[in-house]
């Protein structure tokens, strides 16, 4: 059974050269970020070159999924039409991960929008909006 | 070397206001050519003079504009990257430096605004994968499946995290759309002149936490346009120039494109990215945040009026707020009287163009709650994807 936060409509991923990886590796449920093979500098979004030595050669490295809130905000007006028909309110997040030091988006579960808070402690999930295409959500988690 | 006071705005040109879709007849050229057209018999130039065109974020280049216009010769065209109004002052940059470098010696900065149905910038990343407009796929996969779809959700991120650390709270925000609506209501020209009161701003609904409808800009049509030439040139024409004392353009390089990403690093992560634009362009001017008289800041949200006031000195980090709500933006007893015309909030969202033609006739005295001898006006392009730009005019 698919389960996602969102509607499976507002999922559909289109990876090329430079990002097949971060979602080959999403695919087996394992959170990678791009990651310098030279210097080991995690960058997020995904680039040909490292910011930080201009080096071609990269790898999508595991890291621990697990992060802090780093900011939110709750959509009441969505501008999707799929999301307008789910109707209510969904809250949008930017995670920052512990190990890579990267901001990612995405949404928390598990949680009412209230409840939110920034600092927050989140660790990734995984969902399957539909079948083979898995994208990782996050939870609170105990500090 | 350097461009400082060495041209000046002798002309301003805009187009009537249109809700979004709704200029009927008038093409996005229309709008362009009508604005060119007022902005040369404000400053009383023929059109053919025109021999430059710089614009930002606007598919009208010279190659169309010219033409329409009778141009008998283009000797210099621009066209800045970057998205929504970020590219404003840049482009009147771009011309101070053509003509001081000698390329032209009238250049004509345009911009305009004309929505298709069913198209609207709020909506830009929920279009389908192709159309105009849109960022790359590859990148979008990382913020649509959240549901990160409109420039609004961004921004709110942005004063979220500001909240967090400075303890800024909605009562500022409504203190921005307030102040502005005040103004709006003193420009006959402006959409929104209703009053606002407190209660009417949180009777607002909800569109993205913490933003309420109005935090957020009009969507509008319209065009405008504003002519450059060489101070000495600007000395002999109609109208009393608006000398380009400084222009700053770009942003930190991790910026990038990170609005629509969210991947600024932590130290510009709440701020409207100006930092460096601030420094470069006091630098050029050689003066400071205290020398300014009015300030016409890009507002597409409130949160970013206040993110620029501190990214421009007029506070501390976090600090502008409070100074906000004891009333620093207003026109008549503001410590530093901001977007006097009602801006993008509250008179019409024509990305930048009437920020620009705002400072302008704050350097004229002819603003519709004009500062006082207003000598220096700081303008501002949009917070927004690298670049984004900023000037100082001089009276």
């Amino acid at each position: 059974m698919s389960q996602s936060y969102l509607p499976a409509e507002i999922v559909n991923l289109n990876p090329d050269d430079l990002t097949e990886g971060y979602w080959e590796s999403c695919a087996r449920r394992v959170l990678s970020i791009q990651q310098c093979v030279q210097c080991k500098t995690f960058r997020h979004l995904p680039k040909p070159t490292c910011p930080n030595c201009q080096s071609f050669d990269y790898e999508y490295a595991p890291v621990s999924g697990k992060g802090t809130v780093y900011s939110y905000t709750i959509a009441h007006h969505p501008v999707h039409p799929a999301l307008r028909e789910r109707g209510g309110t969904y809250n949008m997040v930017v995670v920052k991960l512990d190990d890579a030091q990267v901001k990612l988006v995405s949404n928390l579960v598990g949680v009412a929008d209230e409840d939110i808070r920034i600092d927050m402690p989140v660790e990734v999930v995984w969902e399957e909006p539909r079948p083979g295409v898995v994208i990782p959500r996050f939870r609170p988690r105990a500090g | 070397m350097s461009i400082k006071d060495k041209t000046a705005i002798v002309g301003i040109g805009l187009t009537d206001y249109y809700k979004r879709g709704q200029s009927g007849v008038k093409s996005h050229l229309d709008l362009c050519l009508e604005a060119i057209l007022k902005a040369c018999a404000d400053a009383g130039i023929h059109p053919h003079e025109i021999d430059g065109f710089s614009s930002y974020m606007d598919e009208m280049n010279a190659s169309i504009v010219a033409p329409a216009l009778g141009c008998p010769e283009v000797r210099f065209s621009n066209l800045v990257w970057g998205g929504g109004g970020g590219g404003s002052c840049a482009a009147i940059g771009a011309a101070a430096a053509a003509i001081e470098a000698g390329y032209c010696d009238t250049v004509a900065v345009y911009h305009g605004i004309r929505q298709p149905p069913g198209l609207r910038f709020g909506e830009v990343f929920a279009r389908p994968p192709g159309n105009a407009g849109t960022i790359s796929t590859a990148s979008r996969d990382f913020v649509a499946p959240y549901g990160l779809m409109a420039p609004g959700q961004m921004f709110a991120l942005i004063v979220r995290r500001h909240m967090h650390q400075y303890g800024t709270t909605t009562d500022h925000l409504a203190a921005v759309a307030m102040t502005q609506r005040e103004h709006a209501r003193r420009n006959p020209k402006a959409l929104r002149r209703d009053p606002m009161t407190l209660d009417d701003y949180y009777n607002s609904r909800m569109i993205s936490d913490p933003f309420r409808l109005f935090d957020y800009c009009n969507e509008n049509d319209g065009a405008g346009a504003v002519i450059v030439v060489s101070a000495e040139r600007a000395k002999d024409l109609k109208q009393k120039p608006a000398y380009i004392m400084a222009v700053a353009q770009g942003g930190a390089g991790g910026w990038g494109q990170s609005i629509s990403q969210q991947t600024m690093p932590d130290d510009i992560y709440p701020t409207a990215g100006h930092g460096q634009l601030a420094r470069d362009l006091y630098r050029m001017a050689g003066v400071g945040p205290g020398d300014i008289d009015v300030a016409e800041l890009y507002d597409h949200f409130t949160g970013m009026v206040l993110l620029q006031l501190e990214d421009y000195g007029f506070c501390g980090k976090g600090e502008s707020g409070p100074m906000v709500a004891e009333g620093a933006m207003r026109w008549d007893t503001g410590k530093i009287p901001t977007n006097t015309h009602g801006g993008n909030l509250s008179e019409v969202y024509l990305h930048a163009t009437t920020h620009i033609v705002e400072g302008v006739r704050q350097i004229r005295g002819t603003s519709t709650s004009q500062v006082k001898d207003a000598e220096l006006a700081l303008v501002t392009g949009g917070p927004s994807p690298v670049p984004s730009s900023s000037m100082i005019l001089r009276g």
